[in-house]
């Protein structure tokens, strides 16, 4: 696969038998709309020149899928997106997923959260961020050492962390395999809709999407990290982490 | 109860045939009175097929020989039924032809596209000895009557005539029915009657058939047919309007059925793997699985669209040979139809779909050791 069959491979993903039924309804449009958003960068190419193409889905209109109780808890997930490339080489990728709880008893915990709080809650009807997982690709122009493509995430703290995470702490970054919007669609049924989705999930054109996926963003990672690793030279972090390190 | 066919034809042999055919077989001799009538040319031709107050009508395709007076209405049958049914909005109108003149295969979805028709039905099969046709002609035109017969007609009346359970109601509303604005809606006979026939009783997803119904609980069909199982998911049978002779089952009820008798460790699966279980169980003998028909795996989780046998889900691909509201089973082909079946369009696979078939059909028949 290459790029140029992205904006098609989006464009099925959306809809109702595939990922389209377990979106929220002012979500629906979003991936048709961006689709062929990207479908038009793609279609300027030049002669023999690979076209430069942008896909983002903003922060402020993610796709949002519809709330599922996991675990007892109303929870609902939104993914946004920024990504640039040239032809087929991926410049900027930054991808961000949020869970978001609707159950008020999980999210407010009485006596230990400030009162301020609880009313900045309600007045948003109840709804609160517990985890972003950012998905990455280093920027060229960063001066921190973070590896090649990596993942920075939240965690699960004991009882007695009272965990808060201070906003200006940018580490840890661990290495992880490229995640696009067909692949975290995958992660999110997995799940967050585990059970509902166990029909789609079993049906080859289903697996034949994400694995286009798979080949078109996730391959060279992995095919790097066994040709490391059989170099038997430095460790993959390491490698990962190094300036010059592309994939 | 005797219903009277007013059957149309510009054939004087024809309409003399099978005038005697149904008067005289011992299959239709007591149930139908076919009246013959050639082509209407004229108001007063219009005027005496009214006379007839038929409960079933048969039109011929081939509208083209002129009749005693020379006179001929060049028009098909099917055009002459739009007409028709101006003059009878509630009674089901058949085109009654032969192969050679109209082959149903030529076009894709042809009882969705012709409104105005209820059925196609070829001469020569009706009287054949194991047809069903008959009854289902008896059927048709029974259904017909009762939808005629209820007074208020609203959405609930609708239910009861079809005796849908309460678990389907909602369901009932998603499989699209066109007359539906609201628990009030009014509906006329033959819109209700099409969505019934055309729509619910054609499309699996809220009623099974045997294929369909066997599949779901696990089991092959010859299992699911036989008098026990038949016997313990009798409350699963639909008995509304225009049953077919082979037998529908509500997939809600086949569910509760099983599910009301199943211990807990059985409910806890999913029924095509719990239900053989119970099966085997209580009845203390095996049960033949539902086999996939490509790779012979159980339980099959799926019907093949092409070949009408149970398939995995995973060696299948989804296929769109109509419009079928969502609320139904989707359509899919198995790995063994893209194989050998001559009848798979490769069109009405979705592009993900048609890129897998060359290498699908290079695959070997997969079978489980």
């Amino acid at each position: 696969m290459g790029i140029e069959d992205y904006p098609r491979n989006l464009a099925i993903l959306a809809q109702e038998r595939y990922i389209g039924k377990y979106l929220d309804a002012d979500s629906k449009g979003i991936l048709f709309e961006r689709a062929k958003s990207l479908k038009g960068f793609l279609q300027k190419r030049r002669k023999r020149r690979p076209v430069e193409w942008q896909f983002s889905i903003p922060i402020k209109h993610p796709l949002k899928f519809i709330k599922n109780y996991v675990d007892d808890c109303r929870l609902s997930i939104d993914i946004s997106c920024e990504m640039e490339g040239i032809g087929d080489d991926i410049k900027k990728y930054n991808v961000l997923l949020r869970i978001w709880c609707w159950d008020e008893n999980a999210i407010y915990r009485e006596g230990i959260d400030a009162v301020e709080l609880k009313s900045k809650l309600e007045g948003l009807g109840w709804k609160r961020v517990i985890l972003r997982f950012h998905f990455d690709l280093r920027d060229a122009k960063t001066e921190s050492a973070e590896p090649l493509y990596h993942l920075h995430i939240g965690g699960i703290p004991e009882d007695d962390e009272n965990c808060w995470y201070p906003k200006q702490i940018k580490v840890p970054r661990f290495p992880f395999p490229p995640m696009d919007i067909i692949l975290l669609c995958e992660f999110v049924l997995v799940n967050f809709f585990q059970k509902e989705s166990e029909e789609l999930r079993k049906k080859p054109e289903w697996e034949s999407l994400v694995r286009k996926s798979q080949d078109f963003f996730q391959k060279d990672y992995f095919e790097k990290c066994i040709n490391h690793i059989n170099s038997q030279s430095s460790t993959l972090l390491e490698n990962f982490m190094r300036a010059e390190c592309e994939v | 109860m005797v219903v009277k066919i007013l059957y149309i034809d510009d054939d004087q042999r024809e309409l003399t045939k099978y005038e005697i055919k149904f008067r005289d077989d011992p299959r239709t001799a007591d149930r139908f009175k076919l009246i013959a009538k050639n082509t209407p040319k004229n108001k007063g031709d219009y005027e005496a097929l009214i006379q007839v107050s038929p409960g079933l009508i048969f039109v011929d395709f081939e509208l083209i020989k002129p009749d005693s007076n020379g006179d001929v209405i060049g028009i098909s049958g099917v055009t002459l039924s739009a007409e028709l049914r101006q003059k009878f909005p509630d009674v089901p109108i058949v085109l009654f032809t032969r192969k050679s003149v109209f082959k149903m295969n030529d076009y894709l979805d042809i009882k969705q596209t012709l409104s105005s028709l209820d059925d196609i039905i070829y001469k020569n099969e009706v009287f054949k000895p194991n047809s069903s046709l008959i009854d289902s002609l008896y059927e048709l035109a029974e259904g017909f009557k009762k939808l005629r017969n209820i007074k208020a007609k609203n959405w609930e009346n609708l239910l009861k005539v079809i005796g849908a359970p309460e678990s389907e109601y909602d369901n009932l509303i998603l499989a699209d029915p066109p007359f539906y604005s609201g628990q009030d809606s009014k509906w006329s006979v033959s819109k209700a009657a099409k969505w019934i026939r055309d729509t619910l009783l054609y499309y699996p997803g809220i009623l099974y058939d045997s294929v369909h119904a066997a599949t779901l609980l696990g089991v092959s069909e010859d299992v699911f047919l036989k008098e026990d199982i038949q016997e313990f998911f009798k409350r699963a049978k639909y008995s509304g309007i225009f049953s077919p002779p082979e037998g529908l089952w509500w997939k809600s009820k086949l569910i509760e059925i099983a599910n009301a008798k199943m211990k807990k460790s059985e409910t806890s699966l999913v029924v095509r793997e719990g239900f053989p279980i119970y099966w085997q169980r209580t009845e203390k003998k095996q049960v033949e699985r539902s086999k996939c028909i490509y790779s012979g795996e159980s339980p099959a989780d799926w019907v093949c669209y092409i070949l009408k046998k149970p398939v995995m889900i995973k060696y299948s691909l989804s296929y769109k040979p109509d419009s079928r509201p969502s609320v139904m089973d989707e359509a899919r082909v198995s790995f063994e139809a893209i194989r050998i079946s001559n009848d798979v369009n490769d069109d009405l696979f979705d592009p993900l779909g048609r890129e897998m078939l060359p290498e699908i059909r290079k695959m070997q028949k997969k079978r489980r050791r």
